[in-house]
């Protein structure tokens, strides 16, 4: 039911932004299914990001690109090894 | 002379790829360069056919490349004396007996001669695909407000960046401004956002081009083709000259409307 009056209303407003949302999809998932070299140097960058907040395990756990639903999530675990001190409160 | 080599591709066939360069070679032509246009697409060549030159083809590319003919022998002239050259595509070989070395010594060659050459790229990202980029400096990325034509676009600039052919512009060919205004077609700035990249030109869906590719005339002659228009803005564009994008599509004022009816407008369509 609830499809039913989203494709009514969807397609009320115009198929534009059907064919537009989808491609996003598309488009998200083929660049990153496309380039290990993107990913590699995201996990590397965000390595050292992370490092200047936390000591951190050497590698990712997980890392990768899930669709969920409309929405497409990067998913990534990594090992804390170490928080710093609060210095302020 | 230090000519620009400019690569016209898509990846999705039949968004108008060989229309483009037949009518962008045109326009530059007609604005007082010498360029020559290379139909890269061997085995299905047809930037002959769309430039009306199908009965002048003595040699080709195929024929220039493994020495058979000289490079002046395998390039014809346009039929109204411009100076603007074809090079055939071989129509009895296949994509893998030229190589990307050979097209970049070919072109290096052309460009001391010529102000503008652009290639033709056949669809695909295969060997055709790699040969027609690798003497390119530039590239011209032709897709039409479709989910697949985009999508290809979307790969095929990867690929022109991972062979070092950075921030192509894109023309979005065959827009139906009626469907842009009732929303059920992409407009411009869904497709530059999508695929982050700059625009060159916009060209609307248009009868007069068909007619014109029919006679083996490139519409950007025809004075009255929006089609004809917006190549002619885009060939100026590349030519350095900043003409800003239109606004593609019908106007609405009632008298615009009377116009269509009394068959007196020749600006129903704006274009870009």
């Amino acid at each position: 039911m609830r499809d039913l009056i989203r494709w009514v209303v969807t397609r009320k407003e115009n198929t534009k932004n059907a064919a537009r949302d989808r491609l996003q999809m598309a488009l998200m998932r083929d660049r990153m299914d496309l380039s290990p070299d993107i990913i590699n140097a995201l996990k590397i960058d965000l390595l050292a990001v992370m490092s200047q907040y936390l000591v951190v395990g050497e590698e990712f756990q997980e890392f990768g690109i899930r669709r969920l639903d409309e929405s497409v999530f990067l998913v990534s675990n990594i090992r804390v090894k170490e928080l710093p001190r609060a210095t302020t409160n | 002379m230090t000519g620009r080599t400019i690569v016209i591709t898509s990846g999705k066939g039949g968004v108008g790829k060989t229309t483009t360069t037949a009518n962008i070679g045109t326009g530059l032509a007609m604005r007082g360069h010498h360029v020559v246009v290379i139909d890269t697409d061997i085995g299905l060549r047809n930037l002959d056919v769309v430039m009306g030159l199908e009965n002048r083809i003595v040699y080709d590319l195929v024929d220039i490349i493994e020495g058979k003919c000289k490079m002046h022998q395998g390039m014809i002239r346009d039929k109204n004396k411009l100076e603007l050259f074809l090079i055939p595509a071989a129509q009895t070989r296949d994509k893998n007996c030229i190589n990307p070395e050979q097209m970049q010594e070919m072109c290096a060659k052309l460009e001391r001669e010529f102000d503008y050459v652009l290639i033709d790229c056949p669809a695909g990202i295969e060997q055709g695909f790699k040969n027609a980029i690798a003497a390119a400096q530039e590239a011209i990325l032709v897709t039409t407000p479709e989910v697949s034509a985009i999508r290809d676009a979307d790969r095929v600039i990867g690929l022109l960046e991972s062979e070092g052919v950075h921030r192509p512009k894109l023309i979005i060919n065959r827009i139906r401004p009626g469907m842009v205004k009732r929303g059920d077609m992409m407009d411009k700035d869904d497709i530059t956002e999508l695929l982050a990249i700059d625009i060159l030109g916009m060209v609307p869906a248009d009868d007069r081009l068909i007619i014109a590719t029919n006679q083996g005339v490139p519409v950007i002659y025809d004075k009255r083709a929006p089609s004809g228009a917006a190549f002619s803005r885009i060939a100026a564009r590349i030519d350095g000259d900043d003409i800003p994008l239109m606004d593609l599509g019908p106007k609405n004022g009632i008298m615009d409307k009377v116009k269509v009816i009394m068959g007196i407008n020749r600006g129903a369509y704006s274009h870009a």
